[in-house]
């Protein structure tokens, strides 16, 4: 009967139909889709609105673009020229879904949201997914820092993981693309790999792979945000998945065309902690210069208003020596020298052209990136060009194929970051307002008489005389970071629709890239005073392979349906070969044939996955949709007892506006209800389920400590403190996942509304448990935790106003997740995510992912953390002497959760407006609640150099009750006699004291006292983007252009936040799980530029 | 049509290739073998040796000999977490470090290697694998008390030990000593042979059972105080242990960064801890002490300006386990406590200095003017005690057993640097009351005490 049918296809008569698609205004809609209704044919119009094809007389066409209604038109005559309304609900849209099926939204049941290419160059950065921030509901993005080349974390909904990938995948044209961070922290004394082993807080700042993406590339991005519509792909997007569609020329005849961008973006440091300018360098209130004793480390020295300089020019300062009042050879009185002189401007040039074209049967396109950027730090650079290549061709009117290639080269300069004593940041708030690390000079990061003391001697020239922290100007010369990558993903691709109702598609695609870097240390620098130098290689490639057969059926005029089963195949692999060398012999050599010592590893890590999947989709009266889909997955992290698993899904959307009850409604227009429920698994890690001997090493944490073969004898071990026991009985990760939605629109969607609530459930995740190294180990794999979220997403579009020359579109996205880590393994309270001893972040039972954890005050009642503080009520040492704690906070020697770093809610509200040929856009984003570890203020305060310390030999008086923990750990106090003590706590705390050296060195911070008060709010309020954009020529205009158009732009312009740090948008781990730390970050970016766009 | 079926044909020769290599049993599990690691059955005890010796001499010049150097006074905390612990500003996590080194890569390792040794019949690997486990469980007792031992080293087959009695665990240690010497005494050592990989002894049996007796001398001195017999019982292991500083029981650092003393780690990457001016320091200085040059370098200023002497923070430097000068001063120390004459036990005391100033290389005329300033003990039992404890505490310098000495005999006499008390133990550390939470008692830095010291 289909080939009978197909028959009376092939003798219908064709004719040939051109014409151009256009908006409400008459402009262009480039690559608008016009496909014959019913097949597979269809071409793409061309950045002018042109589109020419070949179709059965009297054939319906349909016609869709991205951000447009979709329409049906009859193909009767030669020329047909359509506008389209502008779809603001975006719920006609045709979108991509898992594994590439272009599907109308309005059939979806899951929520899914796209990002259009014009929104994806808003900010000229050249980073895909920092741009995504703010775009959607239900995606957190977070910028790690505001450096060139540094990472952004993503992540869909809440953590379903506790110590696996929590973000995204990432796919571009129907391939799976690497997102991994590949980092080495040398300066990290206990464990300097990346991942789980690792504390993340020194070393640079790391960059996750999918930042390569050029943004002049993407079409558009889809966000697939629950496991209901990622279920198809796997377990690799058990947390989601970023469908990212590359632009492609169209067939169709109309030649080629030319587009061309270019931005010059300015950045400038946006945020930085407040120094104190009161006090200078020293300690007790005495001042202490470079070469002084040890309290020149100190910023606790006497008042600025009492110290002049002599004027005899020296190495530590032009303006000479600092003397007292009372010297006879005082000239000039001291100032605060400004520490953050040290930023630059930075600058971005962004550029990209792209060729694009076709036949009646193929289409090309071919494009040119570079992004070439400095950074606001000193010698910070990024550099990276990519290249794309991509076409598609109609061999026969069967058979379809298709490839494109992207080849991507990027150079980055990083500067070292956070608990390292070579950190920017660490070098710079740590110094003294009394020293100047520019030496005056205006262009210090050149000059190394800024950073290498005059003398020969070669030292570095710093406040502490060479020792403690590098001075920053030395950090960016002397200890470089430069990372070369090279990448080349790409697809290809053939369709083969052997009848109307059968389909096949084989697509293959492959990701490969090595990323080379080069760290080093030259003599003289803290962190390695011999000189140091590191060599780290990392090739990674990904493979994999789709084959699916789709098959469709009317059953009836109200009743059709569609069938696609496939097989996927995937591999990957990634060696890391990493060569060290230690103690130079040459100064300014940095090279390894010039180190003294050498050690070396390697590493390789690979993965197989197979899995058979299939889905059905029903479509009864176009009303109600039902999706159905399993896929059985094996993968090679598990044992093959368990390795195979299978998971299902299924999905209901109803459209109840197509009801009659609906049709004469004057105000619903459009109401979609929606309901799924899926499950996914996740996999191990690799290589997780035996214990391996390796290279002995051992450290501490105060020292980079020893590695094995020395001095010719090799060194075993099967154990260290890092080490984690395999466990072969791993299984894999199940998350089952709810999802209820509806999409509606009002006013003949003047306003829509899309709102999703989901809840799942994640059982035996997967976890490095902690265990006593009394076991002889530290820690193992289990399948233990048990993690739920819950939350609402809501989006909100409408068009307020709406006339021939002025529009006004503002769209709200607001979501809300609550998290919960409902059990981690037995007897396990808690487990380290990422950070240091005393301010880190932990996942704990009972409350969310992504728990401060600390030392905090002791507590009269130790049990009850809103119990008083308890107040030092000891007068006087052993020895006699005043206790200089007395009537203070005391530090408890227990640990407790002291903020959850995720926020309430977040959201935004992008608001457009246009005027004839202008255009104005501006996004506000809101974060509500959420803690962040503000190490860095703690740091500062120990030191002397932040803000608070200004107070410091003002008066105190702490609230609470008065007291002391005895020998054995009770709460006592001391009677009358100030020698006995009596249980329990005494009376309010009536001392007065001050705030003094002892209260912030001990007490008041941080750095060596309790985490508690270094916890803050990381709320904001941003104008994250603002651009104005004029179009000089529209697509409609009669020109040889086919646009014209000049945009400038402020990113960051302003933000509101109470927070004390840098842009409370930041992470001292980079990309990873273990967000809401700043120790030492470097700081965020706010820029300025201008963009023009012209098409040909 | 045609085309149709080449494409079948294709596919299904695809589709066959997947599959049919997905039949093969290890077509996934091969792909997830680490292969940059060892098959375990090809490591031999030697390689194991080595990293025993290397984690136990880092571990004990690191935290360990850090915290009882502070906690005594011998060095000055000047800075950051060092400035603290010297005030006694100690949680429970800051003993993680030292806790879980000894745990996993001293302790653990070592019991890899005992277990391959005797596996192999390794004799004399099996010997020194037992020396070295009594003296590391030792060290953890001495800080700690009571330890999970018995229990412990099982993984995840009892992921919460119980704990031993620390006076137990002394019973325990002998047991090892006494079947380490056994096997080092054993004319077959076995067929694999220690060598150039044993960096204290380089494989001679017979300064590794001196070792041994070494060991035993301290567990009975630890528990002399009040109990003459077990003075006795020391004299007798001493009389069995070292002749001379030739037969030091020293851990030799290598000349790299990777391979580098920790001590000199620490200077060069931390510098928060002074030598020149801690009370010690101080003090040597002050008595025109011949030590006090090579302990300190008060002159230093080099970029971290800390004023440690070469001897002990040189890049090579040692980590002394138990030298000669340790056991003289714990014969003359025995012989007064097991009711011997002063006078005898004044020439141990003598010989003792002199073997901690050879040790050090200072001359024989500032040893000789020294011996005349100090060389003399007062007459009663108590009084000498105490001033070989003070003279053993300086030749003890940086030595964890510093601690000890100082807990058991009172001498030198300490003040608090803040608060009432000098700590008397290290604190059980923070992941045992996180994930042993039902075994490890309450402690503080005073209680309880180590079985000897109550």
């Amino acid at each position: 009967m289909f080939f009978i049918f197909s028959m009376h296809t092939l003798l219908a008569q064709n004719i040939d139909v051109h014409g151009k698609v256009t908006d409400a205004t008459g402009a262009a809609i480039p690559d608008a889709s016009v496909s014959i209704k019913g097949t597979k044919t269809g071409v793409r119009a061309g950045a002018d609105g042109t589109f020419k094809l070949s179709a059965r007389s009297g054939a319906t066409l349909v016609v869709s673009a991205i951000g447009f209604e979709a329409k049906e038109v009859a193909a009767s005559t030669s020329e047909i020229n359509v506008s389209l309304g502008q779809d603001v609900r975006g719920l006609s849209e045709v979108v991509v879904t898992a594994l590439g099926i272009r599907r109308e939204k309005r059939q979806l049941a899951t929520a899914t949201q796209t990002i259009n290419s014009d929104q994806l160059n808003k900010s000229g950065s050249g980073n895909a997914l920092s741009e995504l921030n703010g775009k959607a509901s239900g995606l957190t993005v977070i910028n790690s820092g505001g450096e060139p080349g540094s990472g952004t974390y993503l992540r869909l909904r809440g953590v379903t993981s506790i110590t696996g990938n929590n973000q995204p995948l990432m796919v571009v044209d129907g391939v799976p693309i690497d997102n991994s961070v590949n980092n080495y922290d040398a300066t990290s004394a206990t464990a300097n790999v990346s991942g789980s082993n690792s504390n993340l807080t020194g070393g640079v700042q790391p960059t996750n792979r999918g930042v390569d993406l050029n943004p002049n590339d993407i079409e558009s991005i889809t966000l697939l945000k629950g496991p209901s519509a990622t279920a198809l792909y796997g377990i690799q997007a058990a947390s989601g998945a970023i469908i990212i569609t590359t632009k492609k020329g169209s067939s169709g005849i109309r030649g080629t065309s030319i587009s061309f961008n270019s931005s010059l973006t300015f950045d400038r440091v946006s945020r930085l902690p407040d120094f104190q300018k009161i006090y200078s360098q020293g300690g007790s209130g005495i001042y202490q210069g470079p070469k002084g004793g040890g309290d020149r480390r100190l910023t606790w020295g006497a008042k600025l208003d009492t110290l002049f300089w002599d004027g005899n020019t020296n190495i530590w300062d032009p303006h000479g020596n600092v003397v007292g009042a009372s010297n006879p050879n005082k000239k000039t009185p001291v100032y605060a020298y400004d520490p953050y002189e040290f930023f630059q401007t930075g600058t971005t040039y962004n550029n990209n052209i792209a060729l694009s074209g076709g036949t009646a049967k193929s289409g090309f396109r071919i494009s040119l990136g570079n992004i070439s950027q400095t950074g606001i730090i000193p010698k910070s650079k990024y550099d990276k060009s990519t290249f794309s290549i991509s076409g598609s061709t109609n061999i026969s009117d069967k058979l379809n194929i298709s490839a494109g290639v992207t080849y991507i080269k990027s150079a980055n300069d990083k500067v070292q970051q956070g608990s390292n004593t070579s950190s920017i940041m660490l070098g710079l708030l740590r110094t003294p307002t009394t020293f100047d690390n520019s030496y005056g000079l205006s262009n210090a990061a050149n000059n190394p008489a800024s950073y290498i003391q005059q003398n020969g001697t070669g030292q570095q020239r710093d406040y502490r005389g060479g020792a403690g922290y590098d001075n920053p100007y030395w950090t960016v010369n002397k200890n470089p970071f430069h990372e070369d990558v090279n990448r080349v993903f790409g697809y290809g691709q053939a369709n083969y629709q052997l009848y109307d109702w059968i389909s096949f598609t084989y697509r293959v695609g492959g990701d490969v890239y090595s990323q080379n870097a080069k760290n080093a240390y030259d003599i003289f620098s803290n962190a390695f005073p011999a000189g140091a130098i590191h060599l780290l290689n990392y090739t990674n490639q990904v493979f994999n392979s789709d084959f699916t057969v789709n098959l469709k059926k009317t059953f009836s005029s109200d009743f059709s349906g569609s069938l696609l089963l496939g097989h996927n195949y995937f591999t990957y692999q990634n060696r890391a070969r990493l060569a060290h060398g230690s103690g130079f012999v040459l100064p300014a050599f940095l090279d390894m044939s010039n180190a003294t010592s050498y050690t070396s590893s390697e590493g390789e890590q690979r993965k197989r996955t197979m899995a058979f999947y299939g889905e059905a989709h029903l479509d009864y009266k176009n009303m109600l949709f039902l999706t159905i889909s399993g896929r059985r997955e094996t993968t090679s992290t598990l044992s093959p007892k368990y390795n195979s698993f299978f998971y299902p899904s299924a999905s209901l959307a109803f459209e109840f506006t197509k009801l009659d009850a609906f049709s004469n409604s004057k105000v619903l227009n459009y109401g979609k209800l929606r309901v799924s429920a899926a499950q996914v698994g996740k996999d191990a890690p690799i290589q997780a389920l035996q214990t391996y001997f390796a290279q002995a090493t051992i450290a501490d944490g105060f020292t980079t400590g020893i590695q094995f073969p020395i001095d010719g004898n090799a060194g075993y071990q099967l154990s260290s403190t890092i080490t984690t026991i395999g466990n072969p009985e791993l299984k894999a990760e199940k998350t089952n996942s709810y999802e209820l939605g509806t999409d509606l629109g009002f006013f003949n969607n003047r306003v829509t509304l899309n709102a999703t609530a989901y809840y799942s459930k994640t059982t035996d995740a997967i976890l490095i448990v902690p265990i006593a190294f009394s076991t002889g180990f530290g820690a193992q794999l289990l399948n233990a935790a048990t993690i739920s979220n819950k939350g609402l997403e809501l989006t909100v579009a409408a068009t307020p106003f709406k006339s021939n020359d002025f529009t006004w579109d503002v769209s709200v996205n607001w979501s809300k997740n609550k998290n919960k880590v409902v059990s981690l393994a037995a007897g396990v309270p808690k487990v380290l995510i990422a950070g240091f001893q005393n301010g880190e972040i932990d996942a704990i039972a009972g409350k969310a992912f992504g728990q401060i954890y600390g030392s905090v005050y002791q507590r009269s009642d130790p049990n009850d953390m809103n119990s008083p503080l308890l107040i030092n009520d000891a007068k006087f040492n052993a020895d006699g002497s005043p206790n200089t704690l007395y009537g203070m906070p005391i530090v408890s020697t227990q640990n407790a959760a002291i903020g959850d770093v995720n926020p309430d809610w977040t959201g935004s509200v992008i608001n457009t407006f246009t005027y004839k040929r202008l255009s104005l856009g501006v996004q506000l984003d809101v974060r509500h609640g959420g803690d962040i570890w503000n190490g860095t203020r703690g740091a500062m305060s120990y030191f002397g150099t932040s803000a608070e310390t200004a107070n410091r030999n003002q008066p105190a008086m702490f609230k609470g009750v008065l007291g002391h923990l005895d020998v054995d750990g009770n709460v006592v106090h001391y009677a009358a006699d100030n020698v006995t003590e009596i249980a329990k706590p005494g009376g309010e705390n009536t001392v007065a004291t001050t705030y003094s050296q002892d209260y912030w060195q001990t007490i008041g911070s941080s750095f060596i006292g309790p985490a508690e008060p270094s916890v803050e709010k990381s709320s904001f309020v941003r104008i994250r983007q603002m651009s104005l954009t004029y179009n000089i020529i529209r697509a409609t205009d009669k020109s040889r252009f086919s646009g014209l158009s000049v945009t400038v732009f402020a990113n960051n312009a302003f933000i509101w936040t109470k927070y004390k740090g840098v842009d409370p948008e930041t992470s001292l781990a980079g990309p990873v799980n273990g967000q809401g730390l700043d120790y030492f970050n470097n700081p965020g970016t706010k820029s300025y530029g201008i963009r023009l766009n012209v098409g040909l | 049509m045609k085309n149709f079926k080449n494409n079948i044909i294709i596919y299904a020769v695809l589709i066959s290739t997947v599959l049919g290599a997905s039949c093969k049993k290890t077509f996934f599990s091969d792909v997830n073998v680490n292969t940059n690691a060892p098959d375990p059955s090809s490591i031999v005890p030697s390689v194991m040796l080595s990293t025993v010796e290397g984690t136990l001499g880092y571990s004990q010049g690191g935290d360990f000999s850090r915290f009882t150097s502070l906690i005594t006074q011998q060095t000055e905390g000047i800075s950051r977490q060092a400035q603290g612990y010297y005030q006694y500003t100690f949680t429970s996590v800051d003993f993680d470090g030292a806790w879980g080194n000894l745990y996993t890569s001293v302790l653990e390792n070592n019991k890899t290697l005992v277990q391959i040794s005797d596996s192999k019949g390794d004799n004399a690997y099996s010997g020194i694998g037992r020396v070295l486990l009594a003296y590391s469980l030792q060290m953890g007792v001495d800080m700690w008390g009571s330890l999970p031992y018995s229990d412990a080293f099982k993984g995840a087959d009892n992921l919460q030990p119980k704990y031993d009695n620390d006076k137990a665990l002394y019973d325990t240690i002998t047991n090892l000593l006494n079947t380490g010497i056994a096997q080092l005494s054993n004319t077959n050592k076995g067929p694999d042979v220690p060598g150039g990989e044993d960096v204290i002894y380089s494989g001679n049996l017979a300064k590794w059972i001196k070792f041994a007796h070494a060991i035993k001398a301290r567990l009975f001195i630890h528990q002399s105080k009040g109990n003459a017999a077990m003075a006795t019982s020391a004299l007798a292991e001493i009389a069995q242990s070292f002749t001379s500083n030739a037969d030091n029981a020293v851990y030799h650092f290598g000349s790299t960064e990777t391979s580098a003393n920790p001590w000199y780690q620490f200077n060069q990457q931390r510098a928060d801890i002074s030598f020149d001016a801690s009370p010690l320091g101080t003090k040597l200085q002050a008595a025109n002490d011949p030590r006090a040059e090579i302990f300190t370098d008060p002159g230093f200023n080099d970029v971290n300006g800390v004023g440690m002497g070469d001897y002990y923070g040189d890049i090579s430097s040692p980590v002394e386990l138990i030298t000669y000068d340790e056991l003289l001063f714990m014969k003359a120390e025995a012989t007064v406590s097991s009711g011997g004459s002063i006078a005898a036990a004044q020439g141990f005391y003598r010989s003792a200095i002199t073997a901690n100033m050879e040790k050090l290389g200072i001359s024989a005329g500032d040893i000789t003017a020294y011996l005349a300033a100090h060389g003399t003990l007062p007459g009663t039992a108590a009084g000498a005690v105490s001033q070989i404890s003070s003279e053993e505490y300086i030749a003890l310098y940086l030595n964890p057993e510093a601690f000890t000495l100082w807990r058991r005999t009172g001498s030198p006499a300490l003040t608090p640097i803040t608060g009432a008390n000098v700590p008397r133990r290290f604190l059980y550390p923070q992941t045992e009351y996180s994930y042993n939470k039902t075994n490890v008692a309450t402690s503080t830095l005073f209680s309880p005490k180590v079985f000897w010291d109550n």
